[in-house]
């Protein structure tokens, strides 16, 4: 499955709000860079779609009825899979100063709401691309393993 | 659909031939950066947006009033972050900033003057919601 994602033409990014309205403006924004959104609206609706669709990075809202962002990012990260999946956060203003804590959570960026979409689209290509970089070394460095053995 | 965003009629040209002094309540940046996206493919963007945000933010100014009365500080901070989070993303950048100020109070549980600040995000939402439904006829 892991080397399956690698060779995706269209990465697929999986969209984690509450608010439907930051959903539908995400993935808008996103479609037009030929990415697959699949939203989901709460915590636990995320783990299921992660499993499902095995996404190749993860929007994840910080504040969450029940299960909050940094609940959900350290179930994620429990998969051995998912230690290579970007996780960027969605954050209001007031929540940045806990930044750290989803950063030791193994997030890679975070984007303050409202974002703008510009930023969006560029924060979002950038962590796809290292992602994309990183498979490629990965399956390149287990293709020489398996050559030398 | 898909006009170019120059020769739009914008909410503002709208409020300002109704003869209101008022600045359009709606960051009309935002909006273009919406339409932007309409011009690239996503078609009535826009239209679809306004709906979602009618539909569900009338649940949370009532949620907010219920969490005043209540003094439920923790429902204020909720229902005051998504009004914000949802305001912002169409532009109406006073009333998130409002909502910003409720907020912070639910958060350090500050309930005096709250009614106050609700007074004012109230009347600044039905301008927010007058001027979105103008931009909803002119898509």
């Amino acid at each position: 499955m892991f080397e399956c994602d690698t060779l995706r033409v269209n990465p697929v990014v999986l969209v984690v709000d509450d608010d439907a309205l930051v959903r539908r403006l995400a993935r808008s924004t996103l479609e037009q860079l030929g990415i697959i959104v699949e939203e989901a609206e709460d915590g636990a609706e995320a783990l299921s779609c992660f499993e499902l669709f095995r996404p190749d990075l993860v929007l994840l809202d910080v504040a969450m009825p029940d299960m909050d962002g940094y609940q959900v990012c350290t179930r994620l990260k429990a998969s051995a899979w998912a230690q290579n999946v970007p996780v960027i956060f969605l954050t209001g203003r007031s929540e940045i100063h806990d930044e750290a804590r989803g950063f030791e959570l193994g997030a890679v960026d975070y984007i303050v709401k409202p974002f703008n979409l510009v930023t969006l689209k560029a924060r979002v290509q950038t962590h796809l691309q290292l992602k994309r970089q990183k498979d490629v070394l990965n399956t390149l460095v287990k293709t020489l393993g398996e050559d030398l053995y | 659909m898909n006009r170019p965003v120059s020769s739009q009629t914008t909410a503002v040209e709208s409020l300002a031939a109704k003869g209101t002094s008022q600045s359009c309540p709606i960051d009309q940046k935002t909006l273009d950066g919406i339409r932007a996206l309409e011009n690239e493919g996503a078609s009535n963007l826009l239209n679809e947006l306004i709906g979602i945000y009618l539909n569900e933010s009338p649940k949370l100014i009532r949620d907010l009033e219920k969490a005043i009365i209540r003094t439920d500080a923790a429902a204020l901070q909720k229902a005051a972050h998504s009004l914000k989070s949802i305001s912002g993303h169409m532009g109406a950048l006073s009333l998130a900033a409002l909502c910003k100020e409720l907020e912070t109070m639910g958060r350090v549980k500050r309930m005096e003057g709250v009614a106050g600040v609700l007074s004012k995000t109230a009347k600044e939402y039905e301008r927010v919601v007058a001027a979105l439904k103008i931009e909803f006829q002119q898509e």
